[in-house]
């Protein structure tokens, strides 16, 4: 199997996929098995079936975020069937816009932040760098519900070893934190630094 | 209550060849007396910068600084050096220029035209052992550990009893028992002796030690989002609503 484990519909953990299908869809129209070979070489890390991209696609058609373009060509699919060419109707691009500007739940924002990074044109620059600029003060509101670390404690024989453990785990919780922070931090600047670039370069040229 | 340190709307921007260096960029920020300010940034945030302008080393480009309700830019520069010398403390990490100092002198240096050569030393002494340093006492800087520099540099800014303390990196090439070591010091220099400390620092477990952290970033200071209302922390599984 290509694509790794299979999922059901409802069972991707909340990373929005509706969204990453319909964002191929904004960059070029496409058919299922085209999908299924576009999610496959930039999403991998998803790990999505070729069933799941199909289903998608069918309730992408149904929320009217898709659209059948109308040029059908018998035996395209593998399975005879005639194959059929999806685009993007404006509620889909409206509906991409809005996802792109949407905070996403901490256990999936980095593989939903790669996804967004991956999708974004230069238009959606500007929602991408708020979003990310919103979810790095997510992450330092976060950072105080954790406990104040006392890993002195951990090396301390009287203290009991499940303390120790727990401080041990904060401490893995507050790296990560960082490391989130910082790569959202780089995000940001990079951003910008390419924004003020493009309006550099668009007030320069004639 | 007034806060000891008060920055408005403070920016600060360096010319670099045609290019304007945006460094600070409306920072405002309050640091009341007895409060612990910690400041989340990476190299290149504009942290040291803006403590040296939180001290008045540096003027800001615009915006305003204020030390107990004075605006740093408009007094004089007598009044200034007395404010460095009485109530801004800055933890310097380069420590003294003579090699051949021990550190009970070069903690007593700023005292000894207030209280003499005698006094002076006393309060060093007793400054070092304050910070767990008493050790380093006759000790030269260049034979003492990070760690040991570290909390001399500090018994150094605290020996003048100054009201706002000012700390870049403090836990710059310590091990992790000793970074909580001297963040706890920071801690209890704001709780037990009611001091504003401002710490800007690349070190996540140091800033759950600050009674309020910000983030620094482009220049930019960001409070924290709003805590979401179950309380914050990870929410391992959603459920599959976002999902397709």
């Amino acid at each position: 199997m290509m694509y790794g484990p299979v999922h059901g519909i409802g069972d991707v953990s909340g990373l929005s996929t509706k969204h990453v299908v319909l964002g191929l869809l904004i960059e070029r129209p496409g058919y299922g098995y085209d999908l299924i070979q576009r999610v496959g070489s930039r999403f991998s890390f998803l790990g999505l079936s070729e069933n799941f991209v199909y289903k998608v696609l069918e309730r992408l058609e149904i929320d009217g975020w898709i659209e059948d373009i109308g040029e059908k060509s018998v035996g395209g699919t593998r399975r005879g069937a005639p194959r059929v060419t999806y685009r993007a109707t404006s509620l889909g691009r409206e509906r991409f816009k809005e996802w792109i500007a949407t905070p996403s739940e901490r256990a999936v924002l980095r593989d939903e932040l790669q996804a967004k990074l991956n999708l974004s044109e230069p238009d959606d620059l500007p929602e991408l760098l708020a979003v990310t600029e919103a979810q790095g003060r997510e992450c330092m509101a976060e950072l105080a519900t954790l406990r104040r670390p006392v890993l002195a404690h951990v090396a301390e024989p009287e203290v009991p070893w499940h303390h120790a453990a727990v401080m041990m785990v904060d401490d893995l919780n507050l790296r990560w934190l960082q490391t989130l922070v910082d790569w959202l931090n780089a995000i940001c600047e990079l951003i910008e630094e390419r924004m003020e670039r493009m309006s550099d370069a668009s007030a320069s040229s004639p | 209550m007034k806060p000891l340190l008060r920055l408005d709307s403070v920016s600060k921007s360096y010319m670099r060849g045609p290019r304007e260096l945006r460094i600070l960029r409306d920072v405002s920020l309050d640091v009341h007396a007895g409060e612990f300010v910690g400041i989340y940034g990476q190299r290149g945030s504009g942290k040291t910068t803006l403590l040296r302008v939180a001290a008045g080393f540096e003027a800001p480009g615009s915006g305003v600084v204020t030390f107990d309700g004075v605006d740093v830019r408009g007094i004089r520069r007598r009044d200034l050096a007395r404010l460095h010398r009485h109530d801004i403390g800055w933890v310097e990490r380069a420590g003294p220029q003579s090699r051949e100092l021990p550190m009970r002198d070069y903690v007593a240096l700023s005292l000894y035209r207030a209280v003499g050569p005698a006094e002076a030393q006393r309060r060093a002494v007793a400054a070092l052992a304050k910070v767990g340093a008493e050790d380093a006492a006759d000790a030269h800087w260049s034979s003492l550990s990070d760690t040991a520099r570290m909390l001399v540099a500090i018994a150094h800014a605290l020996v003048r009893e100054p009201r706002l303390l000012l700390v870049d990196d403090p836990t710059a090439g310590l091990s992790i028992i000793d970074r909580e070591r001297v963040v706890g010091l920071l801690r209890s220099a704001a709780e037990d002796a009611g001091l504003g400390v401002l710490m800007a620092v690349p070190d996540m477990p140091a800033m759950l030690h600050a009674h309020e952290v910000r983030s620094l970033s482009r220049g930019r200071l960001l409070a924290p989002a709003d805590p979401p209302p179950n309380g914050g922390n990870v929410v391992e599984f959603p459920g599959g609503e976002r999902s397709a």
